[in-house]
């Protein structure tokens, strides 16, 4: 048990709500410094075939109201979105090197994560050569290298492990969330990108409110 | 297009969200969003997952196991009671039916008709009339005023136009419960927002306050 609240954040780069989730929560965490966060990488499409769930993309309906809804997000808060023209692409690769960067280059592993290479600039994240261009800014010439550790069985079980894991918990989807509060042993799930007021109420912390994202932006200028 | 920003709101009884949905909107109505005009419309859940080709959450075990649990939480974070009926779900066709009745034909009752919390948080059976009659009769005047909007409920037209607002929905995009379209004051442009989770969105597009969650103890 820890004297201090926690938030395990599961992410697969293929989700829309996650990459805007995964940016709230970044500018949101500027103010929960007592918050211990761990960003697992989970592959969406084996959370979905293990409790037998569908993709909202597959609905028309729930597709269109996605995008727009990101839009209306992203003019709110400045996060930049675009609907990608490809959509889906296959993300196994680029999350298996962001399982092998969280163990070998933990320190560059949040900056890896916090691209826009697909949600913004439509780059198609499944070729390696995208991931090499994307991470080598970060990570340097060690990127091929870790592209190459991603094939390793030992990587492919952790990330396996880790959708088995969000999916043990109860993840259903995209970004989930498992957060306990401090001095506490359990753990309570919230699913999606807009219950972030919510876990701020539940573990008694700030919400300041997505509004504040362009002020506050701009004001760091 | 109007020089007002409008919501319409289309709901189901039935759905858990849409209970918060229409709570949180009224509240914001009553308070810091007091010159939208805001229109609340019944309509037919079942309907809409037949026509939009979805299904309700809890077909995904998950997502119900889950859905028990962000209810209490949105509960608590929200002020609003909620305790999971017993019986769920039930057909909520003639609620919807009576509450269209009371929306043409006692239309100042109608808002607290629809507040009223028998399914969402005192676990009573609304497909029954006799519970729908318990709940309405000290808001319209007595069992017998309910009894006969039950009765006009029944007419083709009320069916008919539940059967309207339904497709209605369906055919600007709607996928479930509660489904909200919003116009900007001055553009007939027409956006959706499903959810009771987009107060926070549509308030900075209307460009007006959004007080938060909780608003039970800010009136």
């Amino acid at each position: 048990m820890s004297s201090r609240a926690s938030i395990i954040f599961y992410y697969d780069l293929i989700s829309p709500y996650t990459y805007m989730g995964f940016k709230v929560f970044k500018q949101l965490r500027q103010q929960w410094p007592g918050v211990d966060v761990t960003l697992k990488p989970v592959l969406l499409g084996g959370i979905m075939a293990a409790v037998n769930n569908k993709p909202l993309f597959e609905f028309p309906s729930k597709r269109n109201h996605m995008i727009a809804d990101l839009r209306r997000t992203s003019d709110l808060t400045g996060i930049p979105f675009r609907f990608p023209v490809q959509f889906p692409v296959s993300t196994v690769l680029a999350m298996r090197v962001l399982t092998v960067i969280k163990i070998h280059e933990t320190d560059k592993y949040e900056n890896c994560i916090d691209k826009d290479e697909y949600f913004m600039h439509g780059r198609n994240i499944s070729q390696s050569e995208v991931i090499v261009t994307a991470l080598a800014p970060i990570v340097g010439g060690k990127v091929r290298n870790m592209i190459q550790l991603a094939a390793d069985p030992e990587i492919k079980k952790i990330f396996k492990d880790n959708t088995d894991e969000a999916v043990a918990k109860g993840a259903f989807g995209a970004p989930t969330l498992l957060v306990k509060q401090a001095g506490s042993d359990q753990e309570h799930l919230f699913f999606g990108s807009d219950r972030f007021e919510s876990i701020a109420g539940f573990l008694s912390i700030p919400y300041p409110g997505l509004a504040s994202f362009k002020s506050s932006n701009s004001a760091k200028l | 297009m109007t020089a007002r920003h409008s919501i319409t709101c289309y709901y189901d009884v039935v759905s858990p969200y849409s209970y918060f949905g229409v709570l949180l909107l009224n509240k914001l109505k009553a308070t810091h969003w007091a010159n939208v005009d805001v229109e609340l419309k019944p309509f037919f859940l079942h309907g809409i997952m037949q026509g939009s080709g979805n299904q309700p959450p809890a077909t995904v075990a998950a997502k119900g196991k889950y859905m028990f649990g962000d209810l209490i939480q949105v509960s608590k974070v929200s002020g609003l009671p909620l305790k999971f009926p017993s019986n769920f779900p039930v057909m909520t066709v003639g609620a919807m039916r009576l509450l269209l009745a009371v929306q043409r034909h006692a239309s100042d009752k109608y808002i607290q008709c629809i507040e009223k919390d028998e399914y969402w948080a005192k676990d009573k059976n609304i497909s029954e009339p006799e519970v729908l009659i318990a709940a309405l009769a000290p808001i319209l005047g007595g069992a017998d005023k309910v009894q006969q909007l039950l009765k006009l409920s029944t007419d083709k037209e009320i069916k008919q136009a539940l059967t309207n607002n339904t497709n209605e929905a369906l055919e600007k995009g709607a996928f479930g419960a509660p489904t909200f379209f919003v116009k900007k004051a001055g553009s007939n442009k027409e956006m959706m927002f499903f959810g009771s989770d987009r107060f926070e969105v549509m308030a900075a597009l209307l460009e007006l306050p959004y007080p938060g969650i909780n608003m039970s103890s800010k009136l």
